[in-house]
C-alpha cells in the first residue's frame, strides 16, 4: 500500500477486522451470577438476579421496590427519599449514552414491622435502543 | 487450573453448566462473549443493543443449557449464532414498530468512540451496517469474524453457495459504495495508534 493511494474495499475490511478485534465483550452487569448459584436442576436459576428496567423517575422505583420488597417485608411501603432534580453525581451520569458507572438509588422503605428504614437500589444509567434514559435495576438491595 | 489447550469443549462446559459444576458457563462465556458481542455490534450498529444481546444471550443459555445437545443440535458457534440473530431480529422488530433511533455505535462523533474507531473505519463501518441485512450478516460473520462457510450456512440455514453468493455480493456492493470514498492512507490513523 502506498501512502497516497486509496484503500480498497478488503484493506477497508482489513482494518474494520482489526479494529473490531479491540473491542473488548462487555462484562457481565451486576447480579448476573454464571457459577454457584446453580443447583443441579435449575428451574429459573437466575430469577432473583434479573434486571429490572423501568423509566428514570423515583415514583416508578418506589413502585418497583415495594414489589420486590413485599416478597420479603409484610405490607411495605416505599417512599422516594430524592425528588428531581436528580443528584450531581446521578445526573452526571446520564450526560453519556454508553453504561455509566453504577450508582445507587435511595429509599426509603416503611414497613409495618420494621418501622422506616433506607435502603440504596444499585443501579446503572442507561440510554435504551429506543433513546430513553432509564434506570437499570441489577437486583440487590442494600440497607445502610 | 485450566489454560486454553486444556479448558473443556463446549459440550462439556455447557453439560457442566446445567449441572452447577465447573468449568461451566463462565468459562463457556469467556469463549465466546467477545465474538457475540462484535457480531451484535456491528449487526445493530449499537453498543447498548449489542450489550443487552450478548447479556440476554448467555442468561438464555445457562436456562438452556441442559437442552444443549450437539448430536441433534448444530454446533455450539452456530448454535450461539443463531440465538442471537434471533434476539437481534426482535429488536429490530420492535425498532421499526416504534420508529426508534438507535445509538450510533460506531459514529465518530462521540469522543469516546472516536478514540476507538478511526474515521475511515467508522466510514466503512457504516457501509457495511446499510447493506442489506441478508449480505450484512454473511459479511460479518465470514469476512470480519473468519466464520467457515458451513456454519455460517447452518446459521442461515441456506446453502454454502447461497453464503459465498451474498458474500461475493456484498463486497461488490460494499466496493461500489466506498469508490467514492477515496481516503489516502496518510488520513488512515487507527493503525498509528
Amino acid at each position: 500500500m502506498k501512502p497516497d493511494e486509496p484503500l480498497t474495499v478488503d484493506e477497508r475490511l482489513a482494518a474494520l477486522k482489526s479494529a473490531l478485534e479491540r473491542v473488548p465483550a462487555p462484562p457481565l452487569k451486576a447480579g448476573t451470577a454464571l457459577e454457584g448459584s446453580l443447583a443441579p436442576a435449575p428451574a429459573r436459576p437466575l430469577r432473583q438476579h434479573r434486571r429490572f428496567v423501568l423509566p428514570v423517575t423515583l415514583g416508578a422505583a418506589a413502585s418497583l421496590v415495594i414489589a420486590v420488597l413485599a416478597l420479603t417485608r409484610p405490607s411495605p411501603t416505599v417512599e422516594p427519599v430524592l425528588e428531581p432534580p436528580l443528584p450531581a453525581s446521578i445526573a452526571a451520569s446520564m450526560q453519556g449514552d454508553y453504561l455509566a458507572a453504577p450508582v445507587l438509588v435511595p429509599v426509603a422503605v416503611h414497613s409495618a414491622t420494621r418501622g422506616p428504614e433506607l435502603h440504596y437500589l444499585d443501579a446503572q444509567i442507561v440510554r435504551d435502543y429506543q433513546g430513553n434514559t432509564r434506570v437499570v435495576f441489577v437486583g440487590s438491595i442494600r440497607e445502610e | 487450573m485450566f489454560t486454553d489447550e486444556t479448558m473443556p469443549d463446549d459440550e462439556t462446559l455447557l453439560a457442566n453448566a446445567a449441572n452447577g459444576l465447573e468449568p461451566g458457563l463462565a468459562a463457556f462465556y469467556e469463549r465466546h462473549a467477545e465474538r457475540i458481542h462484535r457480531y451484535a455490534l456491528m449487526m445493530s450498529g449499537s453498543v447498548v443493543v449489542a450489550q443487552d444481546v450478548t447479556q440476554e444471550l448467555f442468561v438464555y443459555v445457562l436456562e438452556n443449557a441442559r437442552a444443549y445437545d450437539r448430536r441433534r443440535s448444530r454446533s455450539s458457534v452456530a448454535w450461539l449464532y443463531g440465538i442471537a440473530r434471533n434476539k437481534l431480529r426482535r429488536v429490530q422488530r420492535l425498532r421499526e414498530s416504534t420508529g426508534a433511533a438507535v445509538d450510533q455505535a460506531l459514529s465518530p462523533d462521540s469522543p469516546e468512540r472516536a478514540y476507538q474507531w478511526s474515521a475511515l473505519i467508522a466510514e466503512t463501518a457504516s457501509a457495511v451496517g446499510r447493506l442489506p441485512e441478508e449480505q450484512r450478516e454473511v459479511l460479518i460473520m465470514c469476512g470480519l469474524q473468519e466464520v467457515d462457510y458451513a456454519t455460517a450456512a447452518d446459521v442461515l440455514n441456506v446453502p454454502v453457495g447461497t453464503v459465498r453468493s451474498r458474500l461475493s455480493r456484498a463486497r461488490a456492493r460494499l466496493r461500489t459504495v466506498l469508490d467514492d470514498s477515496e481516503t489516502p492512507l496518510e488520513e488512515f490513523s487507527y493503525e498509528a495508534r
